[in-house]
């Protein structure tokens, strides 16, 4: 395995996280290895990235949705 | 014995399923309406219903279910297992599908009940207590709602009539197969204007403006009554609302001859009135506009409605009761006349308190001296 190839496994396996963390379902098993492995900065970006994406859906929505 | 009423119960399930309207019949359900967003509201909350129905006859169907198929005294044994993920997704899943189904139709009802835009007649809506006030903006036309079921009515003195409660000396009158934009907001505290049958109900708030809206459809011109829907107060039965949708034509008409009468009533106030005159109308205005709060007797009510009969303000001060009258007092329900009665009404309504239930003065309060005390 590259090293590109773990650095993109390992970002996907924070944005699953992350999602999880969103909609409150997580096996344990991930879980457990999110506490383990640290990585606690590199989450907190990705929390913050998909809370501006998360906005950015809903203020297009309420846009599309309203007339004019 | 368990299956017969089974399937009584069944068949009446299946009878509320089938027939919508028949429920209406019933006047179990809310009205329709006459409106078309009166009826995009029904048909949204019918939708809504059904899936709530639904829902509740698949959970509590699986619910009761198990509870019967795996009960104890069959051995049935719980199985003890954490984490089902599949399981969870489901049940996140599926909610929010549904829940996102639901949006956007709420959203589109929602969008068009909001749509205040492009108006053919506005009208402000003033909740007093306890009456409403009509301005026709931009047309010169305004007046005060009051109701005219009778105190006898109402203590049961003679028989109840028709629309009791339910009526006022002043419709407010739209034009049907026009969009007509309602302002509505309060001169004391909160009420909310709601008429059913064109799905309007919004709160009337003291320093805020509501807006909502209404085209009724040409063939249902008609009265539409309703109500004052927020506790406002010991009158707050007593304020309804009626509506009466006339063709345009007839509302331009309405409009001409509600400026000419304000016109006529200008005339009238220069006139002469007699003691006589002024004290059969006074008796009128006291009855209609001043009993709910003074008392039919003038004896007041309680510790803060004060007695008119033997007041020192009806004996002795007659330039401060025309200005009270006039005016109202700041910080006291009792309000400004000036603008619910004419001239000739006030000069009317002093010169009976003044001589009425033993307040004999002997004093005239004419329709000019309201005119000067305006001024
Ligand atoms: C909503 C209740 C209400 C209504 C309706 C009402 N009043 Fe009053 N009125 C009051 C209250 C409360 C006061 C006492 C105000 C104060 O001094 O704080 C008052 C005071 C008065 C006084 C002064 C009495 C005194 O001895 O000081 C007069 C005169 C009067 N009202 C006349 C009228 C007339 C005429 C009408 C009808 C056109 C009327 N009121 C309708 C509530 C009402
Ligand atoms: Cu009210």
């Amino acid at each position: 395995m590259s090293k590109q190839q773990s650095t993109l496994r390992k970002l996907l396996s924070f944005v699953q996280s992350v999602l999880a963390g969103l909609v409150g379902i997580q096996s344990n098993k991930k879980r457990e290895e999110d506490f383990n492995d640290g990585g606690l900065e590199r989450m907190v970006y990705v929390g913050l990235g998909t809370l501006v994406l998360f906005l950015i859906i809903v203020i297009t929505a309420v846009n599309s949705a309203l007339p004019g | 014995m368990f299956f017969r009423a089974w399937q009584r119960l069944s068949s009446v399930v299946l009878g509320l399923a089938l027939a919508p309207a028949a429920m209406a019949d019933w006047g179990l359900n809310m009205p329709q309406g006459i409106t078309e967003v009166s009826q995009s509201i029904f048909e949204l909350h019918m939708l809504i219903f059904w899936i709530c129905v639904w829902i509740g006859v698949v959970v509590f169907g699986v619910m009761f279910y198990s509870i019967f198929k795996h009960r104890k005294s069959k051995g049935a044994v719980a199985s003890k297992f954490h984490e089902s993920l599949g399981l969870e997704l489901l049940w996140t899943a599926v909610p929010t599908v549904i829940l996102i189904a639901m949006a956007v139709p709420a959203t589109s009802v929602l969008i068009q009940m909001y749509d205040t835009t492009n108006s053919d007649v506005d009208i402000k809506i003033t909740g007093h207590q306890w009456k409403w006030q009509y301005d026709y903006l931009g047309e010169d036309v305004g007046f005060f709602s009051n109701l005219t079921t009778t105190d006898d009515e109402i203590y049961n003195r003679t028989e109840k009539g028709e629309n009791y409660l339910e009526e006022v000396d002043n419709h407010v009158v739209v034009p049907t197969g026009k969009k007509v934009r309602f302002l509505i907001t309060s001169n004391d505290v909160i009420h909310a204007w709601w008429v059913p049958e064109i799905a309007v109900k919004k709160d009337a708030i003291p320093g805020y403006i509501n807006e909502s809206w209404a085209m009724i459809p040409e063939g249902q011109e008609g009265i539409y009554r309703g109500k004052c829907a927020e506790l406002c107060g010991v009158q707050h039965g007593f304020m309804p609302i009626v509506l009466e949708a006339v063709t345009a034509d007839e509302y331009q008409v309405w409009l001409d001859d509600q400026r000419a009468g304000k016109v006529a009533e200008a005339a009238a106030a220069q006139g002469d009135f007699s003691y006589d005159e002024l004290m059969v109308e006074g008796a009128a205005v006291y009855a209609r506009s001043c009993a709910g709060c003074h008392g039919t007797e003038g004896q007041g009510m309680g510790s803060i409605f004060p007695a008119l009969a033997g007041s020192p303000m009806a004996l002795n001060d007659m330039a401060g009761h025309i200005d009270i009258v006039i005016n109202g007092k700041p910080g006291s329900a009792m309000q400004s006349f000036s603008a619910q009665l004419t001239d000739v009404e006030i000069a009317a309504v002093i010169t009976f308190e003044r001589n009425a239930w033993g307040n004999d003065t002997g004093e005239t309060v004419t329709p000019k001296m309201i005119i000067d005390a305006k001024k």
